[in-house]
């Protein structure tokens, strides 16, 4: 009898022992990150140093982190007094975030990628308790408003129920003052050169220009040449030449239609037939993986595309080892005639991430007044230049003309474009606020290329009218939007490689009746319903 | 013995068929070592189907430099060896017991272990699950939640239950006990199976990278596998329709290592040391050793 | 203590204690599992109610609202459903047909090499398909079939078979084909692993005796090695009922194309896209709920025909 209790006593206890060693080495780790130095009595400030401020910070939808103990880090906690340490969420962020709601706790400080969805989560983590409002905050430190606009602000990051702020928006990448034009139309310029024609500007002389690469220009390593070729965001932004922009809303706002559903998108259509059946677009258009279109674009086979400036980067590089003429440059907007100016991009108010803080890092006022004052000099223009660029003269010296421009052996580092510099100096990670440096004040980087596109690519971009975004979306784009937007990219295939216009038209003409079957009334009369809502307000 | 002329004509057949299809399986493989020793803006031109052009190790050098491999790997290494070794062994005793007609309650616990094959919670359970555990951020959970799985457990328990009876048998009538059985008889004609699964076990915890995705904050804790993952920064959610993704490194580049070389090297370099372990496990698969002593 | 191994008499208390004790080794196995199984398989569970309920993650899963069928319906209607059911019946059906077969007889050909190095090598090489992405996988496949230049187009047409290149990823009618090729193809190989095992502990006088009775091999094939192997055959064949509506989501969202989706657009695919603006749990659980009771059905009715005839089911 003794004998059977004592095993099965001694199996348990092995259970229970094993469970909780398992819970034990899981806590041990996070224990000491969160301890938090006691501040000294603020009287007594000038005489004794206070502890470092301890932030553990939390990025979300970054890939990358500095090394540990770099100089940066260094330096802020000698000089500023304040140890930022940092830890990745990897994954998608909806998701990163819904589980530290649902788990009930946040990180000192969390910065996290801003979209509708991830908006409105972070506010539930307000409702939650799991953060503070940042009204107040925003309102003490101007500076942090200096890229964005409180309206904007209200409209887009404002929590729907009560109209509190609880982030405080950063990344202002898309802002008039600093964004830069990243894309847009390449055309082959030596190509352009040898057929003697000028840069295509409408939608008739892309399609002489074309036909002159495809009758003219010879084969290139044994392969037939391409004249056209566009990927998914190429074809899209190929389409506002019809349709605008992703959305087209009329002067009165009174109708509204979007990029699938223009009625102009029966002309795209037709217009890519037209380039199919005269043999000038690829055919693998539709259908071929990034890498493929890569090796089109660094073998120098294509004639024309839409890109980003990455990609065409390194076509360029390799054109260019073996001959130096051989190169992509940007292509002015190409328009339909009698339809407006398409819209590549828009500068705007909007901010790209958003800061928010713990309710529990915030309990200690002193800890978080010392952080406010930390992303309150991050906010300045001096600020924002030390945090990206490092001390200065240690990485970037002024030049000739007063601009700054970093050293050749740091150029040669940055060039590498991997980011192993930058992380293990700790250069641009503890921008927090992920401020610009102002572009007056140091010299533009970039390729020769990219940069001639600040001009060539003007038209293209436009101040955004600050209202589609924050007009926000309803129950019907909810249920309807999934199965709209990627519908266009099927019938794209059976449209634009139709055996003839009528055929192609015809098809079209389908699609857009199936549109209406799916919800696209619904969604749009919904928005436009919120858009007078927001209008009135 | 004598071999007929028909199963010569086999014999030569299957090693040209099985030839072809090597070449057919080890292809791809090759090609991608083959990219990952040429330069990243060669091989962006394409074409490079057997050799590299450009020969270069600084994709290689490119993944080295970085500090955080080391931390990856020994993170990949600890948990396939504990993980696969504990799961193995718990897994085979679980299915050793389930195996044996006499254990109570035996087709309830079989009953239990299908419903998990088709039902489970999701992300965010268990995601809490793992928090009040004390999971999250710790190397544990690579382990612990992977330590079960009810079709492993189904495999060992249809091998143990097709092993000859009488040898447990007798074993049992000199004094043995079940675990003495276990562990002296049904282990070593097993040594198939268990390679097998270790393997499959080993395989799994290599290529997962999910857990880390998901569970772990802390960088130096995440596996080879996830920093693959960055390293390609794989974003899967396109968005037309909405603002234009954040653009904060505008770069001047020249690079000899492109993302898709390096891509390449990290392949080459996460997949080769699992690869090597079969090779190993193969002399496991002979027959039982105490298989001849059923004669007689 | 002779008779420790026969299962006690249940009429008496006594007799059950002992018959436990007699037993304690293997309750003392199983014990662990079945803790592990509990918290880490049945403690989530409640999470399936999410299919079930207008999820709020501050409400939490029992706080949120009930909406019965709701998120069901919601699914069932959705345009394109009978597209992406038949699809990804299909899918599945067409790789259980080819996919389920082929590692068998690769591990039969395999164990049928006199050459032990060779054996060894062709082994090794076979699995490695396997470790390797499905996005790399899908890129090779996109570029070694590719209609502009890709190396399958060239031979056939240097072979004179075609006149056209074909359009191997661009016809939705080839795409199921690419598809369950390029799964068997990655797939075969670590699927003859577990074959390997079985086959090579069968006991080697009975191939021994079989040639002295006069068989040849093909007949001792027949009569010997896939009789070692059924078990493992049937046993591999039903769990793969559970999974009968994963069309394999990895491979075929990056094997995917706009002018594939009629044919190549699956229920988690689709789920993937739907959840791209919100984080809809909701759906994403509904439908996996949906895919378990197909599969429970499939697998409970299979074995259940197995046992039928006579051989050893899962349960």
């Amino acid at each position: 009898m003794k004998k059977r209790w004592k095993w099965l006593s001694s199996a348990l206890a092995l259970s229970v022992i094993a469970t909780s060693l398992v819970a034990c080495s899981g806590g041990n780790n996070t224990k000491k990150e969160e301890e938090q130095p006691l501040p000294t009595n603020t009287s007594e400030q000038a005489e004794s140093k206070e502890d470092p401020l301890v932030v553990n910070m939390l990025l979300i939808g970054d890939t990358i982190l500095p090394k540990e103990n770099n100089p940066m880090h260094q330096w802020l906690l000698e000089n500023k007094n304040i140890d930022l340490r940092f830890s990745l969420a990897n994954g998608e962020v909806p998701d990163q975030m819904n589980m530290l709601l649902a788990g009930g706790e946040l990180p000192d400080v969390v910065r996290y990628v801003t979209n509708e969805l991830s908006n409105s989560i972070a506010n539930k983590w307000a409702d939650a308790g799991l953060s503070i409002r940042t009204d107040e905050l925003l309102a003490k430190y101007p500076n942090l408003l200096k890229y964005s606009d409180p309206d904007y602000n209200a409209a887009v990051f404002a929590n729907k129920k009560d109209g509190s702020m609880n982030v405080i928006p950063s990344n202002p990448a898309s802002h008039p003052d600093v964004a830069q034009k990243i894309l847009g139309f390449f055309i082959k310029e030596d190509w352009l050169k040898q057929v003697g024609m000028e840069a295509p500007k409408t939608t008739d002389e892309l399609f002489e220009v074309l036909m002159a690469f495809k009758e003219q220009i010879a084969d290139v390593d044994g392969k037939p040449i391409i004249p056209i070729s566009l990927d998914h965001m190429g074809r899209q932004n190929f389409m506002y030449t019809w349709t605008k922009n992703w959305y087209d809303l009329s002067e009165d706002h009174k109708t509204l239609h979007w990029w699938f559903n223009h009625p102009n998108i029966e002309e795209y259509m037709v217009f890519m037939n037209k380039l199919y059946v005269n043999g000038l677009l690829d055919r693998e258009f539709l259908t071929q993986q990034p890498d493929q279109y890569q090796a089109k674009l660094s073998s120098g086979r294509v004639g024309v595309t839409f890109q980003t400036h990455v990609p065409m980067d390194t076509a360029n590089s390799v054109l260019k080892a073996t001959d130096p003429n051989s190169r992509y440059v940007p292509n002015p907007p190409i328009r339909q005639e009698g339809l407006p100016l398409p819209i590549y991009a828009s500068t705007s108010y909007s901010m790209f991430e958003g800061i928010v803080i713990s309710k529990k890092f915030a309990a200690n006022e002193r800890n978080l007044e010392r952080f406010m004052e930390f992303l309150d000099w991050n906010a300045t223009n001096e600020g924002s230049f030390f945090l990206s660029h490092g001390v200065e003269g240690e990485y970037y010296v002024k030049n000739a003309d007063g601009l700054y421009e970093p050293k050749p052996e740091v150029k040669a580092e940055l060039d590498k474009g991997d980011g192993t510099f930058e992380a293990s100096e700790g250069l641009k990670f503890y921008n927090l606020l992920k401020y610009p440096v102002l572009p007056s004040m140091e010299v533009k980087s970039g390729t020769e290329e990219l940069l001639m596109g600040e001009t060539i690519w003007a038209e293209g971009y436009t101040v955004d009218d600050n209202l589609f975004n924050p007009a926000g979306t309803g129950p019907e784009w909810d249920k309807h939007w999934g199965n709209l937007w990627p519908e266009i990219d099927k019938w794209q295939a059976k449209a634009i490689f139709a055996k003839d216009e009528a055929e192609a038209r015809k098809v079209t003409q389908e699609m857009l009746a199936h549109f209406e079957k799916i919800g696209a009334p619904e969604v749009t009369e919904e928005k436009l319903r919120l858009i007078e809502e927001y209008l009135n307000k | 013995m004598i071999i007929s002329r028909g199963e010569k004509i086999f014999q030569g057949v299957n090693y040209v068929f099985l030839t072809a299809l090597s070449f057919l399986f080890v292809y791809p493989f090759w090609r991608i070592a083959a990219l990952s020793f040429s330069e990243g803006y060669e091989a962006s031109k394409g074409g490079i189907h057997f050799w590299p052009r450009a020969f270069t190790w600084d994709n290689y050098k490119a993944i080295f430099a970085r500090s955080d491999i080391l931390d990856a790997y020994a993170i990949t290494i600890g948990r396939t060896l504990i993980g696969a070794t504990l799961s193995i062994l718990l897994v085979s005793l679980m299915a050793y017991g389930l195996s044996k007609n006499r254990l109570r309650g035996r087709q309830l616990i079989n009953l239990m272990l299908i419903v998990t094959l088709f039902f489970n919670g999701g992300l965010i359970p268990t995601y809490l699950l793992f928090k009040s555990l004390g999971l999250l951020n710790s190397f544990w959970v690579y382990v612990v939640p992977s330590l079960y799985g009810a079709s492993t457990v189904f495999i060992f328990r249809s091998f143990f239950r097709a092993l000859p009876k009488e040898l447990e048998e007798s074993a049992h009538i000199d004094g043995a006990s079940d675990l003495t059985v276990y562990l002296k008889i049904v282990v070593p004609l097993s040594l198939p199976i268990f390679a097998t699964m270790g393997l499959f076990s080993a395989v799994g915890h290599w290529n997962d990278y999910m857990t880390a995705t998901l569970y772990v904050t802390k960088q130096d804790l995440i596996p080879v596998q996830s920093l693959l993952m960055k390293i390609l920064d794989l974003n899967r959610s396109g968005k037309p329709g909405s603002s234009f993704g954040m653009v904060d490194l505008v770069s001047d580049t020249r690079r000899t290592v492109t993302a898709q070389s390096i891509k390449m090297a990290t392949l080459v370099v996460v997949v080769f040391p699992i690869m090597c372990v079969y090779p190993f496990l193969q002399k496991y698969f002979v027959k039982g050793v105490i298989i001849g002593s059923l004669k007689g | 203590m002779s008779t420790s191994s026969l299962p006690g008499k249940r009429s008496k208390d006594s007799s059950l204690s002992k018959e436990l004790w007699n037993n304690r080794y293997l309750y003392l196995f199983v014990l662990p599992g079945v803790v592990w199984f509990l918290v880490f398989c049945y403690q989530p569970m409640y999470g399936i109610l999410i299919a079930f309920k207008d999820y709020d993650i501050i409400e939490g899963v029992m706080g949120s609202e009930w909406v019965g069928l709701a998120n069901f319906r919601e699914f069932f209607n959705s345009p394109n459903f009978s597209v992406i059911l038949t699809n990804s019946i299909a899918i599945s059906l067409l790789k259980l047909v080819f996919g389920f077969p082929a590692p068998i007889i690769l591990a039969i050909l395999l164990n049928e090499v006199r050459s032990i190095v060779f054996k060894r090598i062709a082994q090794t090489i076979s699995y490695l398909p396997f470790f390797v992405s499905w996005v790399v996988v899908a890129g090779i496949w996109y570029e070694l079939f590719s209609t502009d230049g890709g190396v399958v187009n060239q031979l056939l047409a240097s072979l004179g078979l075609i006149e056209e290149p074909i359009f191997w990823f661009g016809d939705p009618d080839l795409i199921w084909g690419m598809i369950v090729a390029s799964d068997v193809w990655k797939g075969i190989g670590f699927g003859t692993i577990i074959y390997l095992a079985s086959i090579m502990s069968v006991n080697t006088d009975l191939y021994e005796s079989a040639v002295i009775d006069g068989a040849h091999r093909l007949r001792q094939i027949w009569h010997i090695t896939l009789p070692a192997i059924r078990p493992t055959i049937i046993l591999l064949f039903i769990l793969n009922m559970a999974g009968i509506l994963d069309a394999g989501f990895e491979q075929v969202y990056v094997m995917q194309n706009p002018m594939l989706l009629d044919k190549a657009e699956i229920i988690d695919t689709y789920v993937m896209k739907m959840g791209i603006f919100r984080a809809q749990y909701e759906l994403a659980t509904a439908v996996g709920v949906f895919k378990s009771v197909i599969g429970m059905i499939a697998l409970f009715t299979l074995n259940f025909l197995i046992k039928k005839t006579g051989e050893e089911g899962i349960f």
